[in-house]
């Protein structure tokens, strides 16, 4: 099967959310083909899930102080501080090749990719329902998926490095005590490709993998290619009036 | 008189629940690290309890037409977890 391989690099929160709303919306109008996207952060980024409240669970002073962009995400799930990491997503019609229509299934079959790529870097790893991947039970990836105009879209992120106690001081937690409980909670559950492999990894090094992985699992051939022009610029308007807006961010 | 509950959900999340009411339910707000496909459907939900008199019963009687739908899946969140919630909020123990 054929599919489109795109690889943006790091951008900003809003940008890197409105770009997968925009492949979203142009697979669903068949303008664009089944689309992966490789991508990563820059500056780093707090994204919450669509149902979160953005007060609630981000200090947004701490956020700004450490030059931290927000971002609401339109799927679930909890809040992510992406910074050492590669993110995916895959975007493709519900109807797509072998993609299930169960939920649960179709998290999995996506995740085997990830799985397969993660492999490729020397690291056995497992699917965790609902939406997790790990190693030898740490969580080393977390997936997020939503439904609309008929396409799947999933994101989800690959953790190169990371940083609990830099995470929650970026989330709003009820006490210091508490604070110290999920920093402590986070080591004992959370890992990352530094900790697993023996010597350390680069973007590139995952991103590769991971593109490998896909293609590999899936059975897809990639065409590599880059936003068009349009697309970028439907991505670009997005995000100004949708992503980067307090409006959408604050929307809970 | 306005109410904010943080419950751990027994179907996995968390699920907050910010409920502004006297006699009946002026404002609610559901939020949490949950799954809903649609999504739209919280929104509805909020929609459906506005208005809706202040009594556990009534917003059981709303919940439960609204886990009942078909279509919709709910991930890490569950009718009991928002009865606990709703319970809490109106100083209603939860019976079981």
């Amino acid at each position: 099967m054929k599919a489109r391989l795109l690889q943006t690099g790091h951008l900003d929160g809003a940008t890197n959310m409105a770009i997968d709303e925009t492949v979203l919306r142009r697979v669903a109008s068949g303008k664009v083909p089944p689309t992966f996207r490789l991508y990563g952060w820059k500056p780093p980024a707090v994204s919450i899930g669509y149902f979160q409240s953005l007060v609630e669970e981000v200090d947004l002073e701490v956020c700004e102080e450490c030059g931290v962009d927000i971002v609401r995400r339109i799927t679930g799930g909890g809040a992510v501080f992406h910074d050492e990491e590669v993110t995916y997503s895959a975007i493709a019609p519900e109807n797509w090749g072998g993609l299930p229509e169960s939920i649960p299934e179709s998290y999995e079959f996506i995740c085997d990719g990830i799985i397969e790529g993660l492999k490729v870097l020397g690291v056995e790893t497992h699917f965790q329902g609902l939406n997790d991947i790990a190693v030898g039970g740490k969580k080393i990836s977390g997936n997020a998926q939503t439904r609309r105009k008929g396409v799947v879209l999933q994101h989800g992120t690959v953790l190169i490095g990371v940083d609990p106690e830099r995470m929650f001081t970026l989330l709003r937690v009820p006490s210091e005590k508490t604070r110290k409980k999920l920093i402590k909670s986070a080591k004992e559950r959370v890992t990352c490709l530094n900790e697993v492999l023996p010597k350390s990894v680069t973007f590139e090094d995952v991103v590769a993998a991971l593109a490998d992985g896909f293609e590999k699992c899936l059975d897809l051939k990639f065409d590599k290619s880059t936003l068009g022009e349009e697309e970028l610029s439907e991505a670009q308007e997005l995000a100004k009036k949708k992503y980067a807006t307090l409006e959408w961010n604050r929307l809970r | 008189m306005k109410k904010k509950v943080l419950i751990d959900d027994p179907a996995g999340k968390f699920l907050k629940i910010v409920v502004d009411y006297n006699r009946e339910i002026n404002e609610i707000v559901i939020t949490g690290d949950f799954f809903v496909h649609p999504e739209e459907a919280i929104d509805e939900l909020q929609e459906a309890l506005k208005g809706v008199k202040a009594d556990i019963d009534e917003i059981r009687k709303v919940l439960e037409e609204f886990f009942s739908r078909e279509g919709m899946h709910l991930y890490g969140i569950s009718q009991e977890g928002m009865m606990t919630a709703f319970m809490e909020c109106l100083g209603e123990k939860n019976e079981g």
